[in-house]
């Protein structure tokens, strides 16, 4: 193709490459793309005004739904910023079952993405295979907490489960299993000749536009930049943990120059430094209670009497995860700010995405682990065209209206 | 080409291996079927899965504390006259329920509680079989003029 | 650090422009602490105060920013993760709100010293409609474009009617 032709390529709001509605419009220079500009917004529910007229309790389940692989990290940072501000004291038991529960999910988030990954660059035995043994980690989920996903285990002040004797033998099992799959799984990861010829040296960010773009989770470490919520911050049992450090390239002696190869590198040394955690945390589970023993009504109208600002921050699988709740002598938060991993990450694919190839754009693209669901939370339901809106009583009455007729028939 | 016309009459003619499906078709007592082969057993759900919810109508109080805090307003509150007393009982709208047990978790009385069955499909949403609870209301409900209109 | 020295210095760095700040310090075992600081600053100070943050360590803004709404101003609040030095668990929150009054709904960018704040100020210009200046990308990034102009969704209040 001539290359002094410059051309716009539009991928999306849908397209078979994304697993979710995001749109790119690409500027071509022949194979190369010279420019790229990002458009948001196609799957926004308005979670957050709807959170403003749920109750504290509902609000966790609603906040479960934000993402479904981040189904424990947004309800945690939600349940964090809640205690900040009540002052709510969580047992040393629910701080290490939060622990256990929270690196489960970042084992099964990781082993997703390295096989989306994997089907992005069309190496699909890969991705049979790391989803094939995910199975394990979601029947060992499944098997504490009663679902795959949405795990429904959180409460203010604590968890709603307990860890029985026979979970924890389960748990011993998966983490056996793991174990031994490990070397096997990290050597084709990491080591294979197509995948390092596919991964290194494309999707290029360097520490420094990571930092300045404030990029979060495997995708600011992949740059070298030593940014952890695990580890910069106290939460959960983590700080419990003596050994814990930030992931780096480093660590497999490779010096960080922020391609896919290196985000490829931290999550998969991720999935090590998970199963150590879940490990520890299970060798040192302390007894005691698992919550502060009240109901959900007494939370509620404890709640209902403050006032004051909170802030929850997390380290989900895929990044800072971070809300801000706004109490103010009602029995539901005056506001309620959610920012997701990827609302931070997005930024960056405009350092990756220039000058690269048009082949590498789908993996470029999976390599922050994109979660769209997760970065817009809002929509307007319009008539098309027409500046008109539909109000909520409108809506509601239609919904009624609905529901009769389904009802007399 | 021949091959694959007896295949099919083959099929046509040989013992299902589906079940019936939604699962009101299949009968209460399956024990008899399961040795002739025409049910097969459902799959065994780990502990601690949260299925379909049981509601038992005499222990409730009629508190609300439920339908206060279900995260999807899946429980409706009506009002129920029972032994000439005017109270207030619950149903519970499957079709909207989000399983989390939190109602279970809350209920006084334990009038709520949780099974492991997850077959519930059905043809009409808002069917007896979907709506837990619906046969007491059409039973005790009383149409309270100031809450219609 | 403890944290009334990093309390310390950062009220030196601010100065007057430091209207009011409000420390809330947890402490774990082994000298463990998590600090939150709230600082508000007038609308002017607003630019030099980041670019003062930025100085001190690592700034990461971490949350999309909140806002209170009154009957004569927006507070709005942005949520900034500061990290000092190399120690592990030295982060902090400090929590920056600035009043901006109805009839002047104006705020200089933070771009220029936070570039990553793009998204969260386009946000802002389109939910609440406050107006930032020199902001690099003034386009929609969420409601779609074929949307009135001048009706902010997050806005509660008489605005809302307003603009109707």
């Amino acid at each position: 193709m001539k290359s002094d032709i410059v051309y716009p390529l539009n991928i999306g709001p849908v397209h078979p490459a994304f697993k979710e509605p995001i749109k790119f419009t690409f500027r071509i220079e022949g194979e190369q793309v010279a420019g790229v500009d990002i458009d948001f917004g196609y799957t926004h529910r308005g979670i957050e005004k709807i959170a403003l007229e749920r109750n504290y309790i509902q609000i966790i389940y609603l906040l479960e739904r934000v993402c479904g692989i981040c189904s424990f990290s947004h309800p945690l940072a939600y349940c964090l910023a809640i205690e900040d501000v009540a002052e709510i004291q969580v047992p040393d038991r629910a701080r290490y079952i939060r622990t256990i529960i929270g690196e489960l999910e970042r084992l099964h988030s990781h082993l997703l993405w390295t096989g989306i990954a994997a089907h992005e660059i069309g190496f699909d035995t890969l991705f049979m295979y790391t989803w094939n043994i995910r199975e394990k980690v979601l029947d060992c989920l499944e098997e504490f907490t009663g679902n795959r996903i949405n795990y429904g285990m959180l409460t203010i002040g604590g968890v709603r489960r307990d860890i029985t004797p026979e979970n924890s033998e389960t748990i011993t099992r998966m983490l056996e299993y793991y174990m031994e799959l490990y070397d096997r799984a990290s050597e084709i990861l990491l080591d294979d000749l197509t995948l390092r010829a596919r991964t290194e040296g494309i999707g290029i960010l360097s520490r420094e536009q990571a930092e300045m773009f404030c990029a979060v989770g495997p995708t600011a470490r992949g740059s070298g930049l030593l940014k952890d919520v695990r580890i910069d911050y106290p939460v959960n049992a983590y700080y419990d943990i003596p050994w814990l450090n930030p992931i780096s390239p480093r660590d497999i002696g490779k010096e960080p120059i922020g391609d896919v190869y290196d985000r490829m590198a931290v999550r998969v040394l991720e999935i090590k430094q998970s199963l150590n955690v879940i490990q520890f945390c299970m060798e040192n589970l302390p007894e005691g209670d698992i919550n502060s023993g009240e109901g959900a009504v007494k939370i509620i109208n404890k709640l209902k009497k403050l006032e004051g600002e909170g802030i929850g921050r997390y380290e989900a699988p895929r990044g800072e995860v971070c809300h801000y709740v706004i109490l103010d002598n009602q029995e539901h938060p005056i506001q309620l700010k959610v920012k997701a991993p990827t609302y931070s990450n997005g930024f960056t694919w405009i350092p990756m995405l220039t000058n690269i190839e048009i082949a590498d754009i789908p993996i470029v693209i999976a390599s922050i682990d994109p979660c769209v669901a997760c970065a817009d939370r809002m929509t307007f339901i319009r008539k098309d065209g027409a500046k008109e809106r539909y109000s909520w009583d409108y809506l509601h009455q239609k919904s009624i209206q609905k529901y009769k007729r389904s009802a007399n028939q | 080409m021949l091959g694959m016309v007896y295949k099919v009459i083959e099929q046509i003619f040989s013992k299902k291996s589906t079940n019936c499906f939604p699962m009101k078709y299949i009968p209460n007592n399956t024990t008899q079927y399961l040795n002739q082969g025409i049910i097969h057993p459902p799959i065994v759900v780990k502990e601690g899965f949260r299925g379909r919810l049981e509601y038992d109508f005499q222990s409730c109080t009629g508190c609300g504390l439920c339908s206060k805090v279900c995260p999807a307003n899946a429980i409706e509150l009506y009002s129920a006259e029972i032994n000439s007393k005017k109270t207030k009982r619950v149903v519970i709208y499957l079709t909207r329920c989000t399983f989390c047990k939190e109602c279970v978790d809350i209920c006084p009385r334990n009038s709520i509680t949780i099974t492991k069955s997850f077959c519930m499909a059905d043809y009409k949403k808002y069917g007896n079989s979907l709506v837990v609870g619906s046969e007491y209301r059409q039973q005790f409900e009383i149409k309270d003029h100031a809450d219609v209109e | 650090m403890d944290a009334q020295s990093i309390v310390t210095i950062i009220q030196e760095k601010l100065g007057s422009h430091l209207q009011a700040s409000r420390l809330k310090v947890k402490n774990y075992h082994a000298g463990i602490i998590r600090l939150h600081l709230w600082i508000s600053i007038d609308r002017e100070a607003f630019h030099f105060t980041v670019n003062t943050l930025k100085s001190l360590g690592r700034l990461h803004l971490s949350t999309a920013m909140a806002y209170k709404e009154y009957e004569d101003r927006i507070e709005l609040i942005y949520p900034f993760a500061l990290k000092m030095d190399d120690a592990h668990y030295s982060e902090f929150m400090i929590i920056a709100s600035v009043d901006i009054p109805h009839n002047d709904l104006t705020i200089r960018t933070i771009t220029d010293i936070v570039p990553g704040a793009l998204f969260m100020e386009r946000e802002v210009m389109e939910m609440l409609g406050i107006v930032i200046e020199d902001i690099p990308d003034s386009r929609r990034l969420f409601t779609p474009s074929s949307l009135q102009d001048g009706y902010f969704p997050l806005r509660n209040g008489k605005n809302k009617e307003d603009s109707k």
